[in-house]
């Protein structure tokens, strides 16, 4: 019995160590940058010399800036367009993947994926050559079918620019919640289905009261995952229309670029950075809220 | 029987320790393996930044161990040039135009004089230099001599880490003979001239088809701001566009545009004073006039439609393919369109000045111009370094930089020896030196005024402008209240 206790011992020492590694560098990479973002927040810092603490102003001049109030609401309806695109998709496209006689399943799928594992930056390029007024090939296309009077500036226009770049996001990450959402469907028992099925349950029932409840852990990760992706989109932006005209389809994390790297105001941009993790916290914890544990 | 008993106990115990040492070893690897990623990938980015040099430095690395392991030898040596090392950060292409060009010229001539010379090349491309140099600011990794732009000059100085330039411009009388007047207007920060300008351009020419003005019935380049909207209502009149504006990166239609037709308005004294807080504000009637006009360009259709999400490069297709009649730029273009412009376009394309607007106090030589960039010098080099350091920055904007810049379509900052005959100059810059020669230069706002107003709220304001979804006293007003907020 000694000899086991001792064992045991060394082994939660080896435990530890080895748990320890991980944890240090995890330390060094992740929480130790965010508690220093969060002190630099508090300060006035041009990126040279010692930053002078300022208290909470950073974030009152913020809080007074309508420009930030422009990007947050941006952010907010980027993310809440691309769950609704993103996941909404991902969500039928799964339900129709269950469908049995459907064919070539593995080429749907990856066809989907595809996209996403593009580079955002790549995928930001190809939608403005799409989006092009001159060689675009949406206006191409409008103007083969007869509809030339639907052709807008799509990426000039103030009023639908945000709707125009969220097209792109969306298209690229369906495939990302797609498989995500299959492997939830994969893990539910064939005999539930089975059952169902001799229950009289068919297509859409099957989907919305077997399938939908059986994966409602998924898809609120998959919600959880988008909406809090999204509140950190920046790439996309940048590539399309980097966030203009003006602000119009700015972004927080593009707007933390601009005051952190081209006006070197760290302090400000440290605040704006914080506001993210904040509101990207704050969506995560609401989604949990709303969507709670189905089975409770 | 107790003998396999026991041999299998050690066995089993030998396996234990085994795997212990193996999970050790696995444990170890990894969190080497993770530590490398961190340094490697830091050591990538040096290298990446540095492998246009990669040639230059490699030979001149195998004498640095040398010269540092036996100073005496190396002033033994000194009848081969300078000794001592130095790093640059800079965004002058190996293959690319223009400035480049001539900078490469000049930097290889300087390696070959001075072979005892390191000099640790870090490059950047320029639409990203300025978020690098911010950064390697941030993490007090500064290379020992770098460009900067007017905007950053403040906080640069007033941190202490860069040293004033002029105390050795002017030690040096030859040096200090080679620039032109008023070149350091860029690179004066409380009196002192921090850094050493390689070029002088205009911010801002026009440059037109002369073939579709006359297809349009446009006589020429409009001399007035009014014939020049009548010759925009002409050319739209026939399908064309009359001005090409790429403002996706929303600088051109501030810095390359708007600037100087906001000098036809306010004047240089009044940008001094808004610049020191000593009155003029960018709410003043002159400047929203000049806002007012400016987006009466675009209210009338006369810029392509999709003017803020094009880019630069997508202008000049416009204006290559014929689709566009002119476009507004800086000097810079003129190297580009020598370049790449289709040879019937070149050959019909000139040059003009922004025309003045009647009733206002401008002119049409009124123009935003200045050397945007400087070299500037780190606070703590010195010794050989700091010579070898000034003697390169000497070599890449005076002398033969000069000629070779004229060669090579751009004027430097430096006066040129005047042995540059007109038949080797591109025949569009030839006209621009023309023009350039009646030119008044005003300051340029992105280049003097906090990267927050000047790269900040105009660039951003300018294309809502365009947009028309703010309006000229909102700007203003916006400008304005930013501008307080950094004095």
């Amino acid at each position: 019995m000694n000899v086991r206790q001792v064992r045991s011992k060394r082994q939660y020492a080896l435990i530890y160590t080895l748990v320890l590694i991980p944890f240090l560098y995890f330390l060094y990479i992740l929480i130790i940058p965010l508690g220093t973002s969060a002190y630099y927040s508090l300060t006035k810092w041009k990126g040279v010399g010692d930053p002078k603490f300022i208290g909470l102003k950073n974030y009152i001049t913020l809080v007074h800036d309508s420009n930030f109030w422009l990007v947050t609401k941006n952010t907010v309806i980027l993310s809440l367009l691309c769950v609704l695109g993103q996941v909404g998709i991902a969500l039928i496209i799964a339900f129709l993947m269950t469908i049995r006689r459907l064919k070539w399943k593995s080429f749907h799928r990856a066809v989907i994926f595809f996209p996403v594992v593009m580079a955002p930056i790549v995928v930001g390029y190809v939608w403005r050559f799409i989006y092009n007024s001159n060689y675009g090939l949406l206006n191409m296309f409008l103007n083969a079918i007869g509809k030339s009077s639907w052709i807008k500036n799509w990426l000039d226009d103030h009023d639908i620019v945000l709707r125009m770049v969220s097209i792109p996001v969306i298209w690229q990450y369906i495939g990302l919640y797609m498989i995500l959402l299959m492997s939830g469907i994969s893990a539910i028992p064939t005999e539930v289905f089975e059952c169902a099925e001799i229950d009289g349950a068919t297509g859409l029932k099957k989907s919305l009261y077997i399938t939908l409840p059986l994966i409602w852990d998924t898809l609120k990760i998959c919600i959880i995952l988008c909406a809090s992706g999204t509140m950190k989109i920046y790439d996309h932006l940048v590539a399309l229309t980097n966030g203009g005209p003006g602000k119009a389809s700015s972004s927080l994390a593009l707007y933390c670029y601009d005051y952190t790297f081209k006006f070197g105001n760290f302090g400000m941009g440290a605040a704006i950075a914080v506001v993210i993790l904040l509101l990207a916290v704050g969506i995560s914890l609401l989604v949990q809220l709303l969507m709670g544990r189905k089975e409770a | 029987m107790r003998c396999i008993d026991f041999n299998k106990s050690r066995r089993e115990k030998m396996i234990k320790n085994y795997k212990k040492i193996i999970a050790m070893l696995l444990t170890t690897a990894m969190t080497v393996s993770l530590c490398a990623c961190g340094s490697s990938s830091a050591e990538q980015t040096t290298s990446d930044t540095t492998t246009d040099a990669a040639a230059d430095t490699t030979e001149a690395a195998e004498t640095e161990t040398a010269d540092t392991e036996t100073a005496p030898a190396a002033e033994e040596a000194g009848t081969d040039g300078l000794t001592g090392s130095f790093s640059i950060f800079h965004f002058h292409e190996e293959d690319g135009a223009g400035t480049s060009k001539a900078f490469w010229a000049a930097a290889n001539a300087f390696s070959e004089e001075n072979p005892n010379v390191t000099i640790d090349y870090q490059f950047t491309d320029s639409d990203n230099y300025q978020e690098k140099l911010t950064t390697l600011m941030a993490g007090d990794e500064l290379p020992d001599v770098f460009l900067t732009k007017g905007d950053m000059l403040g906080t640069l100085a007033d941190a202490g880490m860069i040293q004033p330039l002029d105390q050795y411009i002017q030690a040096d009388a030859e040096w200090a003979a080679a620039y032109s007047d008023g070149v350091f207007s860029d690179c004066t920060y409380d009196g002192t001239e921090w850094g050493a300008p390689f070029q002088m351009q205009a911010n801002c020419i026009g440059v037109y088809n002369e073939e579709i003005f006359e297809e349009c019935g446009v006589d020429g380049w409009p001399e007035t701001w009014d014939e020049m909207l009548d010759a925009c209502e002409k050319i739209k009149a026939k399908g064309y566009t009359p001005i090409a504006m790429g403002n996706k990166d929303q600088w051109l239609a501030e810095s390359a545009v708007f600037n100087t037709y906001a000098y036809k308005y306010v004047d240089g004294d009044w940008f001094d004073s808004l610049k020191n807080n000593t009155g003029a504000k960018f709410t003043d009637d002159k400047f929203v006039e000049a806002l007012t006009g400016f987006q009466e360009i675009a209210d009338k259709g006369y810029l392509n439609s999709d003017v803020n999400s094009i880019n630069q490069d997508e202008m000049y297709a416009l204006y290559y393919n014929k689709q566009a009649a002119m476009f507004f730029n800086g000097a810079w273009s003129i190297g580009t369109l020598t370049e790449n412009a289709p040879e019937d376009v070149l050959a019909n394309t000139h040059l003009g000045l922004m025309p003045a607007v009647s009733g206002q106090s401008g002119t049409k030589y009124d123009t935003a111009a200045g050397a945007g960039w400087n070299y500037v010098i780190r606070a703590d080099l010195e010794g050989d370094d700091l010579t070898a350091a000034l003697a390169f920055i000497k070599q890449v904007t005076t002398g033969d930089y000069a000629d070779n810049a004229l060669r090579n379509g751009f004027f430097s900052a430096a006066k040129q020896s005047g042995n540059v005959s007109e038949s080797e100059l591109p025949t569009l810059f030839a006209e621009y030196s023309a023009l350039e020669s009646t030119m008044n230069f005003l300051p340029i706002f992105d280049c003097q005024l906090p990267a927050e107003i000047g790269s900040g709220v105009l660039y951003a304001d300018t294309q809502q402008l365009i947009a028309d979804t703010i309006t000229p006293e909102d700007m203003a007003a916006d400008c304005q209240s930013t501008m307080e907020a950094n004095y």
